[in-house]
């Protein structure tokens, strides 16, 4: 297994991590996967430094279901402990209770921000970019 | 064990292959190969729909599954594994399923969108198995015919 295919894990199971909290909770754990000064950047939304994303995620509806369905991801290095992440972000959600209808809400471009400092790599910027939205119904 | 360890590298591509092939499987209509892809005990539960439990159950499940005109994509996403030990973990995921039966293309809009959560065990000819795989319906296309089984 080389260095590269290592840190692409790495990046991987944080992000799939982060999605599965957002899901599944518990919301309190998301904002220790972000830097201190780690931003979450996206439509109608930014939110910078562990305070706010600590808030900002907190705030999530009890009664919001969702499924964050992360794909594609690529992994570029700038030096040995900043890694440049793009990939898709498919958003599933309803708000109240089933049936949840399957039609995806959005789907987003990531351009994430990855750090490293001596224990693990945290997300320095996530940021989403709206791509394809679902149709009104 | 950390995630730069390298079994932990191993471990989970090798059980990411099997879900693959599980997909895989599936969709091709190897239904005869399914059962292979659990342990003997191996347990196999999707909500109220079914309940399997067994090599004997699952075989007799795809024995007569016959090749029909269903088209199926089951896509696996968001794998995270837990290392146990070296013959044992848990993962779980999103799997996005498209159906469509009959002609024609089918919608784009999944049939489901399901959340798994497996236990995994490497029997003794070195393969990673399914020891439990726990299929939960999240979201779901309500009407029309993509949502037939």
């Amino acid at each position: 297994m080389t260095n590269a295919q290592s840190i692409q894990f790495e990046i991987e199971q944080i992000l799939f991590r982060w999605a599965w909290l957002v899901d599944h909770g518990p919301h309190d754990q998301i904002a220790s996967l972000f830097t201190d000064n780690g931003t979450f950047d996206m439509p109608g939304t930014l939110w910078k430094g562990r305070e706010e994303l600590q808030i900002g995620f907190s705030r999530r509806s009890a009664t919001r279901t969702s499924r964050h369905v992360i794909s594609n991801i690529r992994v570029r290095m700038e030096g040995v402990a900043r890694a440049l992440v793009t990939g898709l972000q498919t958003v599933y959600r309803h708000d109240g209770p089933p049936p949840h209808p399957s039609l995806a809400v959005s789907v987003f471009d990531i351009d994430h921000i990855f750090e490293r400092d001596d224990e693990k790599w945290r997300m320095e910027t996530l940021r989403l970019t709206r791509r394809f939205v679902a149709p009104a119904q | 064990m950390s995630l730069r360890d390298p079994r932990i590298l191993e471990t989970y591509f090798e059980i990411q292959s099997l879900i693959y092939q599980w997909a895989h499987c599936l969709d091709q209509g190897k239904y005869s190969e399914i059962p292979d892809l659990f342990t003997d005990e191996g347990i196999y539960i999707f909500d109220e729909n079914w309940d399997i439990r067994g090599r004997a159950q699952l075989e007799a499940r795809y024995r007569d599954r016959a090749a029909t005109d269903r088209v199926a994509r089951h896509v696996s996403t968001n794998l995270i594994i837990s290392v146990l030990n070296s013959d044992r973990a848990s993962g779980t995921g999103t799997l996005t399923v498209y159906r469509h039966v009959g002609a024609g293309l089918g919608s784009t809009v999944p049939a489901s969108v399901q959340d798994f959560k497996d236990i995994y065990e490497k029997s003794s000819d070195g393969r990673w198995r399914f020891a439990e795989r726990r299929l939960t319906q999240v979201f779901a296309l309500t009407t029309g015919p993509g949502n037939a089984r």
